[in-house]
C-alpha cells in the first residue's frame, strides 16, 4: 500500500490526473546493489524516447525517486519515457553516477527495450551529471541534452566552496558563537553541526537574520567583508555556506569521495583584500584526492553529436551563470546553446515555467531537424509559449548577456598539490 | 498492487546486479480523498508567545524567537501562524527539513490561504523539488485569482501588495 500510495502521489505530481490524460503510464521502480533507487515511467503511446531526469545537490538519506523534472508532465504528454535515478551517493554524486545512469538504462531495456533515442536534462548538479552522462557514460543514442543552472563547470566550483569556508573563518572565527568546526574540510568528521547551528552562527559574525538597521556596526562591517571579497548576493550567504560546510564535510570524508582528504587549495591564491590574504588559512590538496575531485567532475567538452542546450539566471549565487561560459569554453559551439535570463531577485534555478518549456521545446525542434537556437530565438518561443497560456512568464532571456569569466569569480589557482603523500588514487 | 520480481541485469563490464522492480500498469484513478476532518479553530493561546517571536526575531534575537516559536505551537497545534512564521523562518535559515513538517501543517490548518501554498512553493524552490514547487504554485494561483504572486528580495513568493509578518 506504501507502494501504491507513492506511485499515486508521484503521478498527481505528475499532473497526470487531468481530464486529458486518459491514459495509463506504466510505473517501474527499483533499486539497484549499488543503493540507488530508480523510477521509470512509460506512457501507453510511447514514442520510443527516453528522457532521464538528473535531480540536483541534496544531502538528504538516499531514498526513492520523487522528482522527475519540471518537464516530467509535458514529456509524458508528448509520448517520451522519464526516468530518473536517486544516485547512490548524496552530495556531490559524480563518483558513482556514470554506473547510476547505465543501471538506469540499463532497467529500462530490460523492461521496455532499447530507446531509440536518450535525451538526458539536470539541474543544479544534475546539469554536470548530465554533461559527464552525454561526455562518458554510453548510454546509447542520447541525442541531446538540456541543463537548467548547472554546475557544468564541474569540480571547479569546489574552489568557490573552499574559498567561501575560508573567508568566512578569517572574517569570523574570533567573533563568539561564529565559530564553524572544521575549516577546508568543512566539518570534522561525524560531526553533529547542524544547519540550525550553521546559521546561528553565520548570524552571530554578520547579523544575515536581522533586518539590516538591528545589526551591530561590526556585523555590517563582518558582512559588507563576506560578500565583497567572496562576490555573493546577500540572500545566497547561508545557502552557499551550507554547501561550503556540509557539502564539503560529505565531499571530504565519505570514503567513496576523498576519503578524509581535502580536494582543493588556496596556497597562492590572491583575493584582492590585504586583510583576507594576509589572515586567511592557506590548505594544498595531495594530488591523489585532487585527481579524483578533478576527475569527478571536470568536462572535456567529447560530446560526440549530442546538442546540448543550458539555461542559466544571470544572479544565482550557487552555482554562478559563469559555470556556462566555463562549459563553453571546451563544448563545440555547434552543439551548445546557452540561454541566460536576467533577473530581479538573485534565485538558485528561478525559471518559470515558459522559460524551461522554452528551452525543451527549442532542444526538441534542433533535435527534430530545426537550425541550431540561439538565446533569441529562445526567448521567442518562450514569449510564444507565454501568449499562448500554455505555461507562465515573464520570459526573461537576454540574447545580448555576455557571461563574464569564471576567473573573476572563483580565482584561479595553480596546481599547488602537496607532495608529500601522493595518495594511491585507483578510481 | 503491482508485481514485485528481482532481476539480473548484466553492466557495462559484465558484471551481473540483482534488481529489484515494481511494476504497475496504473489504473485510469478519478483520485477522490475523503474529506479531512476540519481543524478546531485557533484558540488564541499562542497569539501572544507567536507576536513575541516575531518582535524578537525582528530585533535580532534569533535563538530567543525560535524558543517562543516553539512556545505558541506548543500552547496551540492548531493555529496556523507560527507553524507559517516560523516555517518562513527556517526556510531562510536554509533549514529545509525543519522548516517543511512546519509548512505543511499550516497548509492543513489554512488551506484556502494562498501564502501557505507560496511558502512551500519557495522551500520546493530552493530545495530543487520542482515537481512539488509546481503543485504549489498551481494551488496558489488557483487561490490567488488576478493577484500577481511576486518574489520579496529574499526569493520569498508573496502575493503583490503583501509583505510577510
Amino acid at each position: 500500500m506504501i507502494k501504491k500510495n507513492a506511485v499515486v502521489l508521484l503521478l498527481s505530481l505528475l499532473g497526470l490526473f487531468t481530464e486529458a490524460s486518459a491514459q495509463a503510464p506504466t510505473v517501474l521502480s527499483g533499486q539497484s546493489d549499488g543503493g540507488a533507487y530508480f523510477t521509470i515511467v512509460v506512457p501507453d503511446a510511447w514514442n520510443g524516447d527516453l528522457v532521464i531526469w538528473n535531480h540536483g545537490f541534496s544531502l538528504s538519506p538516499i531514498g526513492p525517486v520523487s522528482d522527475l523534472g519540471p518537464l516530467a508532465g509535458l514529456q509524458l504528454s508528448q509520448g517520451y519515457a522519464v526516468a530518473a535515478s536517486s544516485y547512490q551517493q548524496r552530495g556531490w554524486a559524480l563518483f558513482k553516477t556514470k554506473n547510476d545512469l547505465q543501471n538506469l538504462v540499463g532497467a529500462f531495456k530490460a523492461n521496455f527495450g532499447k530507446p531509440n533515442n536518450v535525451i538526458v536534462t539536470g539541474a543544479s548538479l544534475g546539469g554536470i551529471v548530465t554533461v559527464a552522462a552525454v561526455e562518458k557514460a554510453n548510454l546509447g543514442n542520447v541525442v541531446g541534452a538540456l541543463t537548467i543552472c548547472g554546475a557544468n563547470a564541474g569540480s571547479r566550483n569546489w574552489d568557490a566552496g573552499l574559498d567561501l569556508r575560508l573567508i568566512y573563518d578569517a572574517v569570523c572565527d574570533d567573533v563568539p558563537g561564529a565559530s564553524i568546526p572544521g575549516g577546508a574540510k568543512g566539518l570534522p568528521a561525524n560531526s553533529d553541526f547542524t544547519d540550525v547551528d550553521l546559521a546561528l552562527a553565520v548570524n552571530a559574525c554578520t547579523g544575515i537574520l536581522a533586518p539590516a538597521p538591528f545589526r551591530t556596526p561590526a556585523q555590517t562591517a563582518n558582512l559588507e567583508k563576506i560578500l565583497g571579497v567572496s562576490q555573493l548576493p546577500e540572500n545566497f550567504l547561508l545557502t552557499t555556506m551550507g554547501f561550503a560546510t556540509f557539502g564539503m564535510a560529505d565531499l571530504v570524508h565519505d570514503q567513496g569521495k576523498l576519503r578524509g582528504k581535502i580536494g582543493t587549495g588556496n596556497a597562492e591564491v590572491d583575493y584582492g583584500d590585504a586583510m583576507i590574504n594576509a589572515t586567511i588559512e592557506r590548505v594544498s590538496p595531495r594530488k591523489g584526492p585532487a585527481k579524483r575531485l578533478a576527475r569527478n567532475y571536470t568536462p572535456n567538452g567529447d560530446v560526440d553529436g549530442t546538442r546540448h542546450i543550458a539555461l542559466h539566471t544571470d544572479k544565482d549565487g550557487l552555482v554562478i551563470v559563469e559555470n556556462q561560459g566555463e562549459y563553453a569554453s571546451v563544448a563545440p559551439a555547434s552543439k551548445l546553446t546557452v540561454a541566460v535570463a536576467v533577473e530581479a531577485v538573485p534565485t538558485h534555478c528561478g525559471h518559470n515555467s515558459a522559460e524551461v518549456a522554452a528551452g525543451w521545446e527549442s532542444l526538441r525542434g534542433w533535435l527534430a531537424g530545426g537550425p541550431q537556437p540561439s538565446a533569441e530565438t529562445i526567448q521567442g518561443t518562450c514569449e510564444f509559449v507565454e501568449a499562448s497560456g500554455l505555461a507562465a512568464g515573464p520570459c526573461r532571456f537576454d540574447p545580448t548577456f555576455d557571461i563574464p569569466d569564471i576567473d573573476g569569480r572563483i580565482r584561479p589557482r595553480s596546481d599547488d598539490d602537496d607532495d608529500s603523500d601522493s595518495d594511491s588514487d585507483s578510481d | 498492487m503491482g508485481e514485485t520480481e528481482v532481476q539480473q541485469i548484466r553492466d557495462e563490464d559484465g558484471k551481473l546486479e540483482n534488481w529489484t522492480y515494481t511494476k504497475k500498469k496504473l489504473p485510469e484513478i478519478s483520485q477522490s480523498e475523503e474529506p479531512r476532518a476540519a481543524a478546531p479553530p485557533p484558540t488564541g493561546a499562542a497569539t501572544i508567545p507567536n507576536q513575541q517571536a516575531l518582535n524578537a526575531w525582528s530585533t535580532g534575537d534569533i535563538r530567543g524567537a525560535m524558543n517562543l516559536f516553539e512556545e505558541a505551537i506548543a500552547a496551540d497545534s492548531n493555529d496556523p501562524a507560527p507553524h507559517s512564521n516560523y516555517g518562513r523562518r527556517l526556510t531562510a535559515m536554509v533549514a529545509y527539513d525543519e522548516a517543511l513538517p512546519l509548512l505543511l501543517r499550516a497548509s492543513e490548518l489554512s488551506p484556502d490561504d494562498p501564502q501557505v501554498w507560496l511558502d512551500l512553493l519557495t522551500l520546493y524552490e530552493k530545495s530543487l523539488q520542482f515537481q512539488r514547487a509546481n503543485a504549489a504554485r498551481q494551488r496558489a494561483q488557483e487561490l490567488a485569482g488576478d493577484r500577481a504572486m511576486v518574489r520579496n528580495d529574499y526569493g520569498a513568493w508573496l502575493l503583490e501588495g503583501n509583505s510577510l509578518p
